[in-house]
């Protein structure tokens, strides 16, 4: 199935979702709604639109992958998601709520409550231990120390790195480092995964190790956005969203 | 030696290469390096230079005390003097002196010199040879053989232009003539400020066993070869003795002791520890300075982390790197010392300005050969002890992972703890040299704050010195005074006038009497109070409060019965019951007849603001005529110069060969009183205040290094959803961590030091926990705030940095 339709992704992939008769994935109600979402960058006489008039909705349950060719607009189009960044047009409601015009501290907020990153590079903080990176945006949210410590044992014991709860990252491989951000980014329950290129600073072994943890996490009912460039882990998605000069040009339902 | 120069040449094009920093560096070396030298020569100048003595270590001063009245470093009377040459077997020779004021009449205007009468053994005991001419034989030490001088040298240089023609020139002084027999080498001027010598010829009385107790002489000795202090003691406690039962009357029972100190002490003992503190506190001043810069250079290390690592790669080997990075370094501090010098030129005149007279021997002080040689040797030092743990930490290379494409220079933790540490260690000096300046600050408050007994506000005050030739006759003097005062008073604007012998902090005069009534019973006191002759309104011109009995009045004249006002303290010391009004006592003075207590007034700081009162009595110098005169005049309303122009009118019209000297206001000469000390809070506010600088730009520099090296994670943290608020308490709470470091050591430090500032501070004990905690609280404030700028430079970090790959 291959859509280039702009305009009529959402209702397509509402069809899509319905046509596949949704056996086993629920889709539950929508959960990102994005509309007419345009991105552009000014620097020194150039325009680049990294965005342009996106149209997206991702529902509870839903695994995207965002694909598309380096320079496409895949991370531009994580950080508006992940708030991490501004748009220039178009609507954004998250949980149904319009996000883009927030604060900067509300929308520090948002991201500490609702999303939880994985980063390509970890970015798991040297200085603080394994548990303690965990618990960082526990903290962030002013959630008592006892609370705190249940749930970044379970969110440990999830990704299997309990063990290792007193380690700093230096002394923890690749795979591992990405496991403890897995759990850093599920331990605080968010609404949705964003997660950016989660395998490419990784061997294949230790990748398909990631993926198999983030398939765990989808069955028990986590939505995920995640930019990737391996044709074979978009495959695992439940949902291919494929950006081109940034621009949706196909947007596939699987399952 | 060619390795080294072409050393320099990479450092100067290096350094030049980064101007800002290089600049910063320069000018905190400077501000070290400069403010040292200046300090240094002012303490070589005073303390390490040699006086112009022969073996001064020798020369003694000879100080008399009623031990027992707790009176201590009185002049002597003739005949005191004259019982010291003849018993002690302790010193080569000795000698008297009387420093006094002279009216030079016969140029455009009368003119006051400071004249030195003394014996014709000051200049042999002093160990000084005229350079032209001769001194004075023992001949000269007599009424009508006595007019003759002996010039210093500066009053040849700058009064005769070093003509050698000046021996046998003659000088109206007083309105009688001099004649000049020689000059001094330069640099000898002692007592200080002495213009000319002339000899000290006593009067019949004053030579006669009747002025045993008019004490006007001061006395140095010559220690003999290889006698000590201690020994020239033991023989001044035994002729101390030997007075002791010969004139019973005057010492038996007041602990009568001779004390024998070093002439150096005498001289510079009042500022010695002032001057070393200073020097230490600007040390302490350097060595922040110095952490500044080798901050700075262990970033500037780090930052060229690659440009070392190929040089390693290119076959460098350790050594060489640090020589390079020595070469930096010591290019910077010659820098610095050049400009330092420059500092240091104009801070040392700008120094002995400031003290003006409150510093002996400031004419020595200058930035001679020594204090440039310390200038340089303080610069290759500090070149050194800056430079050299940058360069070592620098010249660590770790090839594999430098070289590695794309890698940026990280500190390592190692640099970063360094940094950290240096930073700690400002703050602490800081903190130390804080509290010092914080407790001399109090200090000077509480000196400012001192009940003086008197109000120096609206006074103005003169002096006048009448010559014995022209007012001989006691009846001669009375007259000028009471037409003086006759004049001034009339004068509109004035409020009240009065004369008096001494003003307030002005000195001693301890002139002995004996109380009516009272025999001198062993264990008995009541040998010599400070004495004051005053006019009728002085006291009440001063604001003086009167506690009891009268003032003295107009009625209080010649042919009048003796009137003395005395003090509290005077009347609780020798009348505790309280019965002082009425009681008589008598001057130890030829003419001088049983005088009356009338009245009790309030304590005065005669002695200086910082030296509570001692007993004192106030005479009337009807009774007692002066011949040096203090004017004190009241304006009624604004400025007491106002009145100055017509006073000196009054002055002249009186007598057209008297001058009217030292005119200046009370006030002022209060803050006469205490400049020193306010030098030191001063200098010490300086020190303190650039030390503060530069630990606050100490912390600013290392946080703002560390959060530049932390900009991601600070990314990571803000995308994890920190707060603003979050990110600025992380990196506050890092300043707060090394302020807090810092300020703990200080403290510390600052507990062991303080105790040596005990003896220098007045109205604050050295641990005053006021100080220590504002000064504790003000750097904390100060730290907060320099690491405010960085962590609200963290605050602005784009989160998006987080997706971005590393
Ligand atoms: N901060 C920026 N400033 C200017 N242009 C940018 C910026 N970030 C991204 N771009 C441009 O936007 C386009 C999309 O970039 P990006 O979202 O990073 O692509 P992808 O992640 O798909 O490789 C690119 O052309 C890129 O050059
Ligand atoms: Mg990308």
């Amino acid at each position: 199935m291959m859509t280039t339709n702009n305009n009529a992704e959402t209702p397509a992939s509402e069809d899509a979702a319905v046509l596949a008769g949704a056996a086993k994935v629920e889709t539950g109600k929508s959960l990102i709604t994005l509309e007419g979402l345009t991105k552009v960058f000014e620097t020194e006489e150039v325009e680049t639109h990294a965005l342009s008039n996106i149209h997206l909705n991702i529902r509870q349950g839903e695994w995207v992958a965002i694909v598309g060719p380096s320079g496409s607009g895949k991370s531009t189009l994580l950080a508006v998601l992940g708030l991490l960044d501004t748009t220039t047009r178009g609507t954004y409601l998250l949980d149904g709520k319009s996000v883009l015009d927030l604060s900067a501290s509300d929308r520090a907020l948002v991201r500490n409550r609702h999303i939880g990153f994985i980063f390509q590079s970890f970015n798991l903080i040297g200085d603080l231990t394994v548990f303690e990176n965990v618990e960082l945006p526990l903290t962030y949210r002013g959630m008592p120390a006892a609370e705190r410590k249940q749930r970044v044992e379970k969110a440990l014991d999830k990704v299997g790195m309990a063990h290792r709860a007193r380690h700093m990252p230096g002394q923890l491989s690749g795979g591992q480092q990405q496991r403890v951000a897995v759990a850093r980014a599920v331990a605080g329950d968010p609404l949705i995964l964003l997660a950016d290129e989660p395998t490419g600073n990784l061997d294949s072994k230790n990748g398909e190790a990631v993926m198999q943890l983030l398939s765990e996490l989808h069955k028990a009912g986590a939505t995920i956005c995640m930019v990737t460039h391996d044709p074979a882990h978009a495959r695992v998605a439940t949902r291919t969203v494929s950006l081109f000069d940034g621009r949706v040009v196909q947007d596939e339902q699987r399952r | 030696m060619e390795t080294f120069l072409q050393n320099v040449r990479y450092a100067v094009r290096s350094l030049r290469k980064s101007p800002g920093f290089t600049l910063m560096a320069v000018l905190a070396l400077a501000l070290g390096i400069g403010a040292n030298s200046a300090v240094f020569s002012v303490v070589n100048g005073v303390l390490l230079k040699p006086p112009p003595f022969a073996q001064p270590e020798r020369l003694v001063h000879l100080w008399g005390n009623y031990a027992k009245a707790n009176i201590k470093d009185i002049v002597v009377s003739v005949p005191e003097y004259r019982d010291y040459l003849t018993m002690p077997r302790a010193f080569s020779s000795l000698a008297a002196f009387d420093a006094s004021n002279v009216t030079l009449t016969g140029g455009d205007a009368p003119e006051r010199l400071q004249m030195t009468l003394s014996t014709a053994s000051l200049f042999p005991t002093l160990g000084v040879a005229p350079v032209l001419g001769r001194g004075f034989t023992e001949e000269e030490e007599t009424l009508g053989r006595d007019k003759v001088l002996v010039l210093t040298h500066k009053t040849w240089r700058t009064r005769f232009a070093q003509d050698p023609g000046v021996l046998g020139r003659e000088l109206r002084l007083d309105g009688d003539t001099y004649t000049v027999v020689g000059v001094l080498p330069p640099g000898v001027e002692y007592p200080a400020d002495t213009d000319l010598y002339a000899p000290l010829a006593p009067t019949q009385e004053r030579a006669s066993a009747v002025s045993r107790g008019y004490r006007f002489l001061s006395v140095v000795g010559r220690l003999k070869p290889g006698l000590t202090l201690e020994a020239a003691q033991a023989d001044m406690d035994r002729l101390g003795r030997e007075m002791e039962t010969l004139y019973e009357e005057y010492y038996k029972g007041y602990g009568w002791t001779i004390s024998v100190k070093s002439l150096e002490d005498e001289v510079v003992g009042r500022v010695r520890g002032t001057l070393w503190l200073l020097l230490g506190a600007v040390g302490f001043v350097l060595l922040v300075a110095c952490s500044s810069v080798a901050n700075l250079l262990l970033a500037r290390a780090t930052a060229r982390q690659r440009e070392v690592s190929i040089r390693a790669a290119l076959g460098a080997g350790r050594g060489q790197l640090v020589a390079q990075f020595l070469a930096e370094s010591l290019v910077l501090a010659a820098a610095g010392g050049g400009l330092g010098l420059l500092l240091a030129i104009w801070g040392t005149d700008a120094l002995v300005a400031m003290v003006g007279d409150g510093l002996p021997r400031a004419a020595a002080v200058g930035l001679d050969v020594s204090s440039v040689l310390f200038t340089a040797g303080l610069s290759v030092l500090t070149g050194i002890g800056f430079g050299l743990v940058p360069a070592l930490q620098a010249s660590r290379v770790d090839l594999s992972s430098t070289m590695r494409e794309g890698s940026r220079g990280t500190e390592g933790g190692k640099a970063g703890r360094l940094r950290a540490g240096l930073v700690v260690g400002q703050v602490a000096f800081a903190l130390v040299l804080l509290v010092g300046a914080g407790l001399f600050l109090r200090s000077f408050q509480a000196l400012t704050h001192v009940e003086a007994g008197f109000v120096p506000e609206g006074v103005l005050t003169g002096r006048l010195a009448l010559p014995a030739t022209s007012y001989a006759k006691p009846e001669d003097q009375r007259a000028f005074q009471q037409e003086l005062l006759r004049r001034v008073q009339a004068l509109p604007g004035v409020e009240s006038a009065g004369v008096t012998n001494l003003l307030p902090l002005g000195g001693k005069t301890n002139i002995s009497f004996d109380v009516e009534g009272r025999t001198r019973a062993a264990g008995e006191m009541w040998p010599a109070v400070e004495s004051r002759f005053a006019s009728a309104d002085y006291l009440r011109t001063l604001k003086v409060r009167l506690r009891d009995g009268r003032m003295l009045q107009e009625t209080d004249g010649p042919d009048a019965a003796w009137a003395v006002v005395i003090n509290q303290t005077f009347a609780d010391l020798y009348w505790p019951k309280g019965d002082a009004l009425g009681q008589r006592v008598k001057l130890h003075q030829s003419d001088a007849q049983w005088t009356t207590v009338v009245g009790i007034v309030d304590d005065l700081r005669e002695w200086g603001l910082d030296t509570p009162a001692r007993p004192t009595a106030y005479y009337s110098a009807l009774q007692v005529p002066l011949t040096h005169i203090y004017l004190a005049v009241r304006v009624k309303a604004g400025e007491p110069e106002s009145l100055r122009t017509a006073i000196e009118s009054e002055v002249r019209a009186l007598d057209g060969n008297l001058p009217l000297f030292k005119v200046t206001s009370m006030v002022r000469l209060v803050d006469e009183s205490i400049v020193s000390r306010r030098l030191t809070a001063l200098l010490m506010g300086l020190f303190a205040g650039t030390a503060l600088l530069l630990a606050a730009l100490g912390i600013s520099g290392v946080i703002g290094y560390s959060v530049a090296q932390r900009t991601r994670e600070m990314g990571i943290r803000m995308a994890l959803g920190a707060a603003k608020s979050d990110v600025l308490v992380l990196v506050l709470r890092q300043g707060v961590k090394l302020a807090a470091l810092g300020v703990g050591l200080g403290l510390v430090l600052s507990l062991v030091l303080a105790r040596l500032l005990s003896t220098m501070l007045y109205g604050v004990t050295a641990y005053d926990p006021w100080t220590f905690a504002g000064v504790a609280a003000l750097l904390s404030a100060v730290a907060l705030g320099a690491t405010w700028l960085p962590a609200h430079r963290a605050t602005r970090v784009d989160p998006i940095i987080a997706l971005k790959a590393e």
